[in-house]
């Protein structure tokens, strides 16, 4: 999947990343995604602070999407740009985003 | 949905004998506040945070049950506590991704009552 | 329970060395003492303000005019008489170099609810109600966040009007020692609180709330201070008043801190499920009232005040 088609999920782009997406993994801890999640991911959380760029970095995740109306600051968005990170948010509770997003296929 | 029935779809493991029942409404976090936030009565709660701090918040709300998920190991205690809270337990080796994307597209709804009915068209 | 008065007379003597011309608000609305009583009236109202300084030509005070004045006056008929047939003449008047504590003696020798500030040729330079008081006082204070559901409705007006008074609690019902040391004890306190709340037959409604917004100042306590804290709980039918407060380092910054998604939590309390920045927005939304006192050094103290709503019964 296209990062592009995050977009057509719905999915409000905060700011765009390179890459696509083969897999979705959602996760609030980060020393967990960092020990778990694979590369070419989209990783749905509640986390917004700032070393959550630094985890997709290392792990090679290709997207975030913020659930339940979180909101990024400055400061996060500044270095996802940097990362090439694509950062998205929604309205919608981790539970549905998943949803919607695996019944897309992607596992 | 009956508890029996997520517990197979996700194929996961009742960890004590409850009492199986009716659960409609599933939300999914591992941040204890964010529980405390959406958190609705009678809930089904994918967590991979098996603490009693999130046992404590969970019975706080009134999650109907929680699906530790990530193969998390829990210890006695931990099961005891939820025994005593009335809080049935389900474990899967699934992420919270899987397993969410499964009920969801079993049926389960979100806490806003938004179901898979939703965007079946899309397909 | 506490009024405003109490709150107001606790706090006051750490801030001697304010002064009248810091809380008060300046420009005044004021009305000249040759208009209509009805002019009077519709200041009173579109600005929602609770009383007015009465001047003359020179805007120098000449009296001042509340709303019980204004009461009065539609009782017999006056609303088309110059206000200064109603207003009270002799006015007691605060001067800008005052102390506050010279101030709020008058507001509790006289009971007015308002104090006009004039300079030495009397003119009107601002105004001082309890409300400016007690801002000036919290802003001190570093007070962290007032947070009241009611407040919306009396925006600019006292605010704390609106909360009864009758409300008198004799006695503590229920007190918790939080244990910082141990990070898997967090919440302990909120789940005895929630259960003694059942025990006492109030409703699950209810109890959630008062028990989400207590785990969350509690946890607070845990991750932040450093230090010893306690909760207590105060009850009545109606209404459940819960204090928790620490001795720890207190809390510097208080719009950073108020911030949805901010958090100063170390990085192994993330693993734990907490630091997400959520604490105060649930606390907020589910306390009627909730007042937070900190400053640098002297640890934080919350207050949340829960009634028991329509539906919650």
């Amino acid at each position: 999947m296209k990062i592009e088609e995050l977009k057509d999920l719905g999915f409000e782009m905060v700011s765009d990343g390179d890459g696509e997406i083969d897999h979705g993994y959602a996760c609030d801890l980060l020393s967990e995604v960092m020990g778990k999640a694979k590369p070419d991911t989209v990783w749905l959380t509640v986390q917004s602070h700032i070393n959550i760029i630094a985890v997709a970095a290392i792990t090679g995740i290709r997207a975030i999407i913020l659930c339940n109306d979180h909101k990024f600051d400055e400061e996060t968005i500044q270095r996802a740009k940097k990362e090439k990170i694509a950062l998205f948010k929604t309205a919608l509770n981790t539970f549905e985003a998943c949803g919607k997003i695996y019944q897309k296929g992607i596992r | 949905m009956l508890l029996s029935k997520i517990a197979e779809i996700v194929n996961g493991k009742m960890l004590w004998d409850f009492e199986d029942k009716n659960c409609s409404v599933c939300g999914a976090t591992d941040m204890v506040s964010e529980l405390l936030a959406v958190g609705r009565d009678g809930m089904v709660l994918v967590t991979g945070l098996a603490t009693s701090q999130m046992l404590k918040a969970a019975d706080i709300v009134g999650v109907g049950g929680i699906i530790v998920v990530r193969g998390k190991e829990m210890n006695e205690e931990f099961i005891e506590m939820a025994k005593s809270y009335k809080i049935p337990l389900i474990s899967t080796k699934l992420v919270m991704f899987t397993t969410c994307g499964l009920l969801f597209c079993a049926g389960l709804k979100d806490i806003n009552g938004n179901s898979v009915e939703l965007y079946k068209w899309k397909v | 329970m506490e009024s405003v008065d109490d709150l107001i007379r606790k706090i006051q003597p750490y801030f001697s060395e304010l002064s009248v011309g810091d809380l008060m608000s300046s420009p005044v609305v004021t009305v000249r003492e040759d208009q209509r009583i009805n002019e009077a009236k519709e200041l009173l109202r579109t600005r929602r303000i609770s009383g007015l300084p009465v001047i003359d030509d020179g805007g120098r005070l000449k009296g001042i005019i509340s709303i019980e004045d204004i009461i009065h006056a539609l009782e017999n008929n006056m609303l088309n008489s110059n206000v200064s047939e109603i207003m009270t003449k002799n006015v007691v008047c605060l001067t800008k170099d005052e102390k506050i504590m010279d101030a709020f003696k008058k507001f509790e020798m006289y009971g007015y609810g308002r104090f006009p500030v004039v300079d030495e040729n009397k003119n009107v330079i601002g105004i001082v109600t309890k409300y400016d008081l007690m801002i000036a006082l919290l802003a001190k204070l570093s007070v962290l966040y007032v947070h009241d559901a009611r407040r919306e409705q009396f925006v600019g007006v006292e605010i704390y009007r609106s909360i009864p008074k009758n409300v008198k609690i004799v006695r503590e019902e229920f007190e918790f020692q939080i244990d910082y040391k141990d990070i898997s004890m967090a919440g302990t306190g909120a789940s005895e609180l929630k259960k003694f709340l059942i025990s006492k037959n109030f409703p699950p409604k209810f109890v959630k709330r008062v028990a989400i917004a207590t785990y969350e100042a509690e946890t607070n306590v845990v991750i932040h201070s450093n230090s010893t804290g306690r909760i207590k709980a105060y009850i009545e039918p109606e209404f459940v008043e819960v204090r928790v407060n620490d001795n720890g380092k207190g809390i510097e910054n208080i719009d950073l801190a108020m911030k949805e998604g901010f958090s100063t939590a170390p990085d192994y309390v993330r693993e734990y499920g907490f630091g997400a920045g959520m604490g105060l927005a649930n606390m907020k939304r589910c306390a009627d009232r909730m007042v937070i006192l900190s400053s640098k050094g002297n640890g934080v103290f919350v207050e949340m005040h829960f009634w028991r709503h329509e539906d919650e019964n």
